[in-house]
């Protein structure tokens, strides 16, 4: 039953990427009719160049210019521009009254110009972002270096301090007291093809490699308007801070619930990802994934079909020009490894509010709550955790804020525990960071931890930027 | 319910179809009334930054999203001017009609003699330097000629009824823009080779037309603020090399540029890049404000 379940999405998803063949087709024949429209051109000019140089024959040899003249209109000779001929021969039709007192001749001939400009500039070092669109730094001067992916890499590492070291996988925290390496991140992103675009993140740390996410997205060609579709490896869009990479926090360590309920390494799974946006006047969004549900904080179900669904709505709306809110909740449905058939499902709301007067200013507040319900022998066991901050940027270059974390509403395998964090960061520029934060963590019936990080960012190459 | 809702869904696609002008996305609203000019009624404009926003520093929001995911036609300035925010919401618009390289996708860089394109490697260490030359290419009035041709030629690709109207509008605004630039050059006349800093280098296309020489920046590199150092030697060299007048884009903190203006006794003037601010609608209100404010302060 399960497995034709399998079988039936499989079909519904590629009867989905169909359009994308006919779509190539179309190009195909675009590209043949360019051709065709290019000679044609090419044999205008030829054509053109002939009778020009009649016409100079016939001065030459004395004999009347006129005859040779009136059947030739003589504005087509410099007229390499996408004007048809038959256009040309009847201008002005429906255009509105002209105005200059300019001939219209000498029109034409300067919009060809500048088109001509436009269109053929000879390559030169700031020509060449022409062919490369809008993703890619060329190196001046190489034209080898135009297929390259982009290639960055971001390095975090932290100083850190703590009255009692933690235990355990901390995923991408600082583990203990002395230096840490968090994470150097590799990412490749290119665009793949006119309907496909891939990003590759490979996580350096001090236990070895991992693709973090490697993942292709479509680009809308092809797609019914709206409709996107992702496939690969990547973090499931699980409220607002599960897909944020380690760069992207705005803490030096995850949250709390993050932490417990989607583990250590976040809800990160293999699997395609189907969103829409739908078609009303703001922003409306439904995502939802199918995936393999590896995760071992909450899923990671024994049997072969022990698969995990998520789903997601979010709706943001502008409430000034400068203020902005984003809404979503989100859920998740798998099995988890405590017994066979043992479910697990997750719930969330998020909100985020985002007040940005000026380039060098903003004010960002974000809270989310996730719920966990857990079957396990015997017990259905639920765990809920929230956390809160708020973002301010008072300069360019600085940033404070403060995160308040706190799980156990309600409270079933893991215990009630706060945690407060005031933190403060100076960016010298967009590719560097430093940041210092201190964590009281306090576990109901134990000693209240101390901690304090000294955290350092830096990012080489062309990284791209970052959705809202 | 869900029935109510797929017939609401239907509706609003099918208002969306019936709704025949070019929808046209600009990123800055000076190439929104650039596009205006040629679009004329055939299309509609929406520009995603506000004129006195600094055109790097936008955030990727939603509401721009949806924008995008609704545009025939987006138009948006090249040379990495909107890397910071307009990839990802490129990608989110899940529009495939606007997509680099498309005929719905217009980069208004193509064809311009652009400046500074570094000629040496580049490293970060000269600060946030734009790897394919100065984007602020606008306030040049040649290459919003350019720019406008290089729309034409878009638009009548994606509306192919409207291109002898297109045509038409183009050569009015040709004609106009003509007779204004040799306006614009005798009036300008008088500032050719005085001299003038500014706070970012957004000035730089206009000097290189009307001959203002602009000898140094506020920031000591572009996108880094400026050093206490940086801001000592300004004072310095502000009387020796004769500076006229300290140009800051009206986005830009006053604070450095007053405390320059008051220390070294030349004059602040704020000035705007774009369109849709200090009630400037159109590409000639821009220049003409430009102008005349230059003038006054150096001629």
């Amino acid at each position: 039953m399960n497995r034709f379940w399998f079988l039936h999405a499989l079909l519904i998803i590629s009867l989905f990427f169909a359009p994308l063949g006919r779509a190539y087709a179309e190009t195909e024949m675009e590209t043949l009719r360019k051709e065709v429209r290019e000679l044609k051109k090419t044999v205008n000019q030829l054509t053109n160049i002939v009778q020009q140089q009649n016409k100079r024959i016939d001065q030459l040899s004395g004999t009347r210019a006129a005859q040779s003249q009136t059947p030739l209109p003589s504005r087509d000779g410099d007229h390499p521009s996408e004007l048809s001929p038959v256009e040309t021969a009847q201008p002005d039709k429906k255009t509105p009254p002209p105005t200059a007192e300019t001939a219209p001749g000498s029109e034409d001939a300067e919009i060809a110009g500048l088109l001509d400009k436009v269109n053929n500039t000879p390559p030169s070092p700031g020509a060449q972002s022409r062919s490369v669109g809008l993703w890619k730094y060329p190196s001046p001067g190489g034209t080898a270096a135009k297929l390259l992916p982009d290639i960055s890499l971001t390095g975090t590492f932290a100083a850190a301090y703590f009255s009692q070291d933690p235990t355990g996988d901390v995923g991408h925290n600082p583990s203990r007291t002395g230096f840490n390496l968090q994470e150097v991140e590799l990412a490749l992103q290119s665009v793949i093809d006119p309907y496909l675009r891939g990003d590759v993140f490979l996580s350096f740390h001090e236990e070895g490699v991992e693709v973090e996410e490697a993942y292709m997205t479509t680009l809308g060609a092809g797609l019914p308007r709206g409709m996107q579709f992702k496939g690969g490896k990547f973090f499931i869009p699980f409220g607002r801070q599960n897909p944020k990479h380690l760069h992207n926090w705005t803490f030096v360590d995850n949250m709390l619930v993050n932490q417990y309920l989607l583990g250590p390494e976040g809800l990160n799974e293999l699997g395609v990802e189907l969103s829409y946006l739908f078609p009303v006047p703001g922003f409306f969004q439904a995502q939802a994934t199918f995936s393999n549900g590896d995760n071992e904080a909450s899923f990671g179900g024994n049997r072969k079909d022990d698969f995990l669904y998520s789903g997601r709505v979010s709706g943001a709306v502008d409430l000034t020009e400068d203020l902005t809110m984003l809404m979503g909740s989100s859920v998740a449905l798998g099995f988890n490894s405590t017994g066979r058939g043992n479910h697990t499902t997750l719930y969330g709301g998020d909100l985020y509010l985002r007040w940005k007067p000026s380039a060098r200013s903003s004010l960002s507040w974000q809270t989310e709550y996730i719920l966990r319900t857990m079957q396990v022998p015997g017990a259905l066991e639920s765990d809920g955790g929230l956390y809160s901050y708020l973002d301010w940027q008072f300069l360019k270059q600085f940033h404070a804020g403060f995160r308040y974390d706190q799980m156990g509403i309600p409270s079933g395998i893991f215990p009630k525990e706060y945690r407060l964090s005031p933190m403060f960061s100076f960016d010298p520029s967009e590719f560097s960071r430093i940041r210092l934060q201190y964590d009281y963590d306090k576990i109901s019936g134990q000693e209240g931890v101390h901690a304090a990080f000294l955290q350092f960012q830096f990012t080489m190459g062309p990284h791209g930027a970052h959705p809202f | 319910m869900i029935k109510r809702l797929f017939l609401l869904c239907t509706a609003l696609l099918l208002s969306n179809h019936l709704n025949a002008a070019v929808n046209v996305v600009a990123t800055l609203p000076v190439f929104g009334a650039l596009a205006q000019e040629v679009g004329g009624e055939r299309i509609t404009v929406t520009s995603l930054a506000r004129g006195n926003q600094d055109p790097h520093f936008l955030d990727a929001k939603p509401s721009y999203v949806v924008a995008l995911n609704r545009a025939d036609l987006l138009i948006h300035g090249g040379l990495d001017l909107e890397v910071g925010w307009l990839p990802p919401i490129l990608v989110q618009s899940r529009n495939g009609k606007i997509q680099p390289n498309s005929p719905g996708n217009v980069n208004l860089a193509e064809g311009l003699n652009i400046l500074e394109v570094p000629k040496t490697a580049l490293d970060r260490s000269m600060g946030d330097v734009h790897p394919l030359g100065n984007p602020h290419s606008w306030l040049d009035p040649r290459n919003a000629k350019l720019m406008a041709a290089n729309i034409y030629q878009h638009l009548a690709k994606v509306d192919p009824e409207g291109k002898s109207y297109y045509e038409g509008r183009l050569k009015d605004f040709l004609s106009r823009i003509n007779q204004k630039i040799s306006e614009w050059e005798r009036q300008s006349a008088s500032f050719r080779g005085k001299k003038a800093i500014t706070y970012h280098k957004s000035f730089n296309y206009f000097a290189a037309w009307t001959g203002l020489d602009i000898v140094d920046t506020i920031e000591s590199k572009p996108g880094i603020p400026p050093s206490s150092k940086h801001v000592d030697d300004l004072i310095k060299h502000i009387p020796q090399e004769g500076v006229k007048a300290i140009l800051v884009e009206s986005f830009y903190p006053k604070k450095v540029p007053q405390f320059l203006s008051e220390k070294a006794g030349v004059p602040m003037l704020l000035l705007p890049t774009d369109t849709d601010e200090y009630g400037i609608k159109t590409y000639f209100e821009l220049i003409d404000y430009l102008i005349r404010e230059i003038g006054k302060t150096t001629g």
